[in-house]
């Protein structure tokens, strides 16, 4: 949301902090996102307190349908409302602001007053040769603000300011796409949504993975893994990186059976991992049930 | 938690041992000099963990107090529990001490390792130039040169063979020529005192110029006499017999001219020239004057008037003027590159200087500096153009504020609190003759037209000395600049013409660091004790989970301080220097909060 916020904002020209618009774009665009992590801390939770396993798994279990099923469709489609209705958020093209340097790829910019029709005065220091000679300085009277190379933002000292290091772009970028792939499949309808929606299945099977060890920080480390895992095989597959002989396989059964229904292959996918760690999660929780009950006895005894 | 100091140390060893064997195996290395490869490579290895380091410590921190909170945990059975607060002390110990080694590796042993690898990475090309340079001097046989740019390059490369030998040669020829040169600087202190008159009183330089009267040598008559009357006062008893002399010795440097000139006479035709440019103060012009005579024949240059004048007055314009001739060799050893800035005065006029490369002068503390492409825009209160002065040189003193009059002071707009201020030379004098010189280029507008008061040749910036080098800094960038150069000058960004927002929350992001870092190691604190290990066994395979655990806090620790900063950025903007107090509150707040929480625990 702050994010947006600063789409608008000029160096040292005065705005104003909350504007609703950006709340909700900002909070619409981040819903997916905190609803799945709410969800993993939900595992988290259930990794620290043993007790009434079936019942929390129960809730676990509602809870997560609940958000795949209804509460994400909801937020997609309320976000595609909005990005419809306001193209695009509010930039302050023509806004600037005097007695700054801003730098671009070009050279150095330095306005020293603004006239009253929005035009301005100022200098161009040609640090890379851009009109010729490398290190002139170039007068500039009566011209138009262009904030072009500042996009997404306004200013382009916020934009190098606020510019993500590459370790937040590459999750951003990641989570980007499947929000996409997801709105998508949204606008597909009901059943497309569930094909996207069984990658919502194999995140929560992740359950399974809690009684991985022992130590209980490991267990919570193999959910996370397992969780990182699931996001970026779903994201390969959506952003085409998946090997040609399995997409050949998708189309020949699809041919076989005369459905053709997109996104098949990574719905055979989500369910063949979910059953796989449901199925080690239900044993694994047995054994360590039944080894922690042998011990139990044990000091009983 | 001796344990968890085992596992944070010899999983940091382990990791630096990685990061040393990463460096080691995929290298790009830059031209480096000979066996500096191996240092070089151990220093990458230092900078890879050095910038992993949070991450490292933190996953070592979280298992190592998982594995020592699981240790009699069961008796943590109620809220604030004798065990749990046992633990918080020590967490709260270690954690300020880790906060504070990890500060200390990202603010200052990183940067410093950073700047050794760049030096490192210039020192071959400034070698070669060194080496290059005193190679051409030497074959010139101008040995002071070659010696100087040989002992350069012999103090970045000492085992370079070629360098020595013309460090030992060239300084072997300087020492057979010392006989020579030790002749020169005497007959230089002679002729030119820093102040002419120094050490003069007005009766002794009288009699220098009745002795030279004597003689009918009326240019040292005349200049012995006119240096007196400049020293002298109306009360002074012999000022009037010095106004006599001088006078006396005027009128026969201007005897009538005769139609048919003898070489003699031609000569001292132009030295009369000449003289009176000296004596009228017009020093630049006498010089290049005394310099045409001494080149037109052996004769005139050897001619004692000639050489004394000339070298009085080539003192006197290196008080105003630079030589080209400095400036030669400048360009390829500049220490920084396209500096702009303004300077705001206090009526809101604005100057926006421009330098496109800055030479300090070694050894000079950078008292001195020469300045390429040095170009001066001024701006009136409305931001309208005034006038701009530009040089393709420019030599750069610190001077003493005090040195300024009352009238210098108001027109450059000089502050009694600066200690110095960078007073720039804008002419260059060339040895070669006037044409060769540089001069200094205005530019007025329109409207405004030229006083010959402003076509000055040289120019004070209103900005302290200090504030112009760490302007220079400042060209690094907000987040390279050591973080006491920027707090120094955070007040003064706006009047220099950058961004308040930014500087303020690159400074906030930085002071904040060990704050929130306290804070993420309180949270690790309560994670570990919710996952802490039950059995009294650690298992050797959950040494691997390790790795794992450094890779995810290392992302999850670029997400939030990314968050934060955009968080800081926006309380800079819409509150100023408020941030620094909302941000340091939510921050101890929070902090509270996590210690809170983890007090609480229970078993």
């Amino acid at each position: 949301m702050f994010n947006a916020d600063m789409l608008s904002f000029v160096t040292n020209v005065p705005s104003k902090l909350i504007s609703p618009n950006a709340f909700l774009f900002g909070l619409s665009v981040s819903f997916p996102l905190i609803a799945c992590i709410s969800l993993f801390a939900l595992v988290l939770l259930m990794i620290r307190n043993r007790e009434n396993q079936i019942a929390s798994l129960a809730i676990y279990a509602f809870l997560a349908a609940a958000t795949w099923i209804f509460l994400l469709p909801f937020s997609l489609s309320f976000l595609s409302d909005f990005q419809s209705e306001n193209e695009s958020l509010s930039l302050n093209k023509n806004a600037t602001s005097i007695g700054i340097f801003r730098e671009n790829d070009a050279g150095v910019f330095y306005n020293s007053r603004i006239r009253e029709d929005g035009n301005v005065d100022g200098i161009f220091i040609d640090t890379t040769g851009y009109l010729g000679e490398e290190g002139e300085l170039e007068p500039f009277y009566d011209l138009p603000v262009n904030n072009s190379d500042a996009y997404p933002y306004s200013d382009i000292l916020v934009k190098k300011a606020l510019e993500p290091p590459k370790y937040v772009t590459y999750p951003l970028a990641v989570y980007t796409s499947l929000l996409t792939a997801a709105a998508n499949s949204q606008r597909s309808g009901f059943f497309a949504w569930l094909f996207f929606a069984s990658f919502g299945l194999a995140l929560a099977s992740t359950y399974g993975l809690q009684y991985l060890s022992s130590w209980r920080l490991c267990s919570a480390l193999s959910v996370a893994i397992g969780q990182i895992l699931i996001v970026f095989i779903n994201y390969f597959y959506y952003m085409g990186f998946f090997p040609s002989w399995m997409i050949e396989f998708d189309k020949m059964i699809s041919e076989k059976f005369s459905v053709s229904l997109e996104n098949s292959l990574i719905l055979v996918v989500n369910f063949l991992i979910a059953a796989v760690l449901l199925i080690f999660g239900i044993s694994m929780g047995i054994y360590r049930t039944k080894k922690a009950n042998r011990i139990k006895n044990g000091e009983n005894r | 938690m001796r344990k968890t100091a085992l596992i944070i140390f010899s999983y940091a060893i382990l990791c630096f041992a990685a990061c040393l064997a990463v460096s080691f195996a995929f290298h790009n290395l830059p031209e480096l000099l000979p066996g500096e490869k191996t240092n070089y490579l151990v220093v990458q290895g230092l900078v890879y963990f050095m910038k992993l380091s949070p991450a490292l410590v933190l996953s070592g921190f979280l298992t190592g107090a998982s594995i020592s909170y699981g240790r009699n945990s069961d008796k943590a059975q109620i809220k604030y529990s004798k065990q749990i607060l046992l633990h918080f002390k020590k967490t709260m110990v270690s954690s300020i001490l880790l906060v504070f080694a990890i500060t200390l590796v990202t603010e200052l042993f990183l940067p410093m390792c950073q700047n050794w690898q760049k030096n490192a990475a210039q020192k071959p090309s400034l070698f070669d130039e060194y080496i290059s340079l005193a190679d051409s001097y030497y074959k010139q046989e101008k040995m002071y040169e070659a010696f100087d740019f040989a002992s350069n390059a012999v103090r970045i490369n000492p085992k370079d063979e070629k360098a020595r030998w013309l460090l030992e040669h060239s300084e072997a020829a300087l020492n057979s020529m010392k006989g020579v040169e030790d002749k020169n600087e005497e007959t230089k202190f002679v002729y030119v005192p820093i102040e002419e008159s120094s050490g003069e009183t007005v009766a002794s330089l009288i009699k220098k110029a009745r002795e030279a009267e004597e003689k009918e040598d009326w240019f040292h008559a005349h200049y012995y006499a006119y240096l007196a009357v400049n020293i002298g006062n109306e009360r002074d008893t012999n000022f009037q017999e010095a106004k006599r002399l001088a006078s006396e010795a005027w009128n026969h440097l201007f005897e009538p001219e005769i139609f048919e000139e003898t070489e003699e006479q031609i000569l001292f035709r132009k030295k009369v020239e000449a003289y009176t440019s000296l004596v009228n103060g017009d020093n630049i012009e006498a010089y290049y004057k005394f310099l045409e005579i001494s080149q037109t024949n052996d004769i005139a240059a050897r001619d004692p008037d000639v050489v004394q004048f000339l070298k009085i007055a080539e003192e006197r314009v290196g008080r105003q003027c630079f030589f080209v001739e400095e400036t030669k060799d400048m360009k390829r050893f500049e220490s920084a590159n396209d500096i702009y800035f303004a300077i705001t005065h206090n009526d809101g006029a604005k100057d926006v200087v421009f330098i496109k490369g800055i030479t300090p002068v070694k050894d000079s503390g950078k008292m001195v500096q020469y300045l390429r492409g040095f170009r001066i825009v001024s701006y009136d209160s409305e931001g309208q153009f005034k006038m701009s002065v530009s040089a393709p040189y420019a030599k750069m003193l610190s001077v003493k504020t005090e040195t300024f009059d009352e009238k210098a002071k108001t027109e450059f707009d000089i502050k009694d609190n600066f200690k110095d201020v960078p007073y720039l030379m804008l002419e260059g004098i060339s040895r070669d003759g006037k044409e060769n010189g540089t001069s200094p280029v205005f530019e007025f507008a329109a409207g405004l037209g030229k006083k010959s008061d402003d076509l000055k040749n040289y120019f004070v910036l209103g900005i302290s000395t200090d504030d112009f080098n760490a302007l220079c800094d400042a060209g690094i960038g907000s987040g390279k600049m050591s973080l006491i150069s920027l707090a120094k000058l955070l007040p003064k960004v706006h009047d220099f013409g950058f961004s308040p927002e930014i500087y303020s929350s690159a400074f906030l992001n930085r002071i904040t660091y060990p704050l929130f870092m306290l804070f993420v190691f309180m949270i690790f604190a309560c994670l570990a004790w919710n996952y802490r290990l039950d059995s009294p066994i650690f298992k050797f395979k959950w040494i691997f989970i390790m790795p794992f655990i450094s890779v995810i806090i290392f992302a999850l620790l670029e997400l939030a301080l990314y968050a934060l900063r955009l968080l800081n950025f926006v309380l800079v903007s819409f509150t100023g220097n408020f941030a620094f107090v909302i941000s340091a509150v939510i921050l101890v707040i929070l902090l509270f909060a996590a210690c809170f929480v983890f007090v609480r625990k229970t078993a």
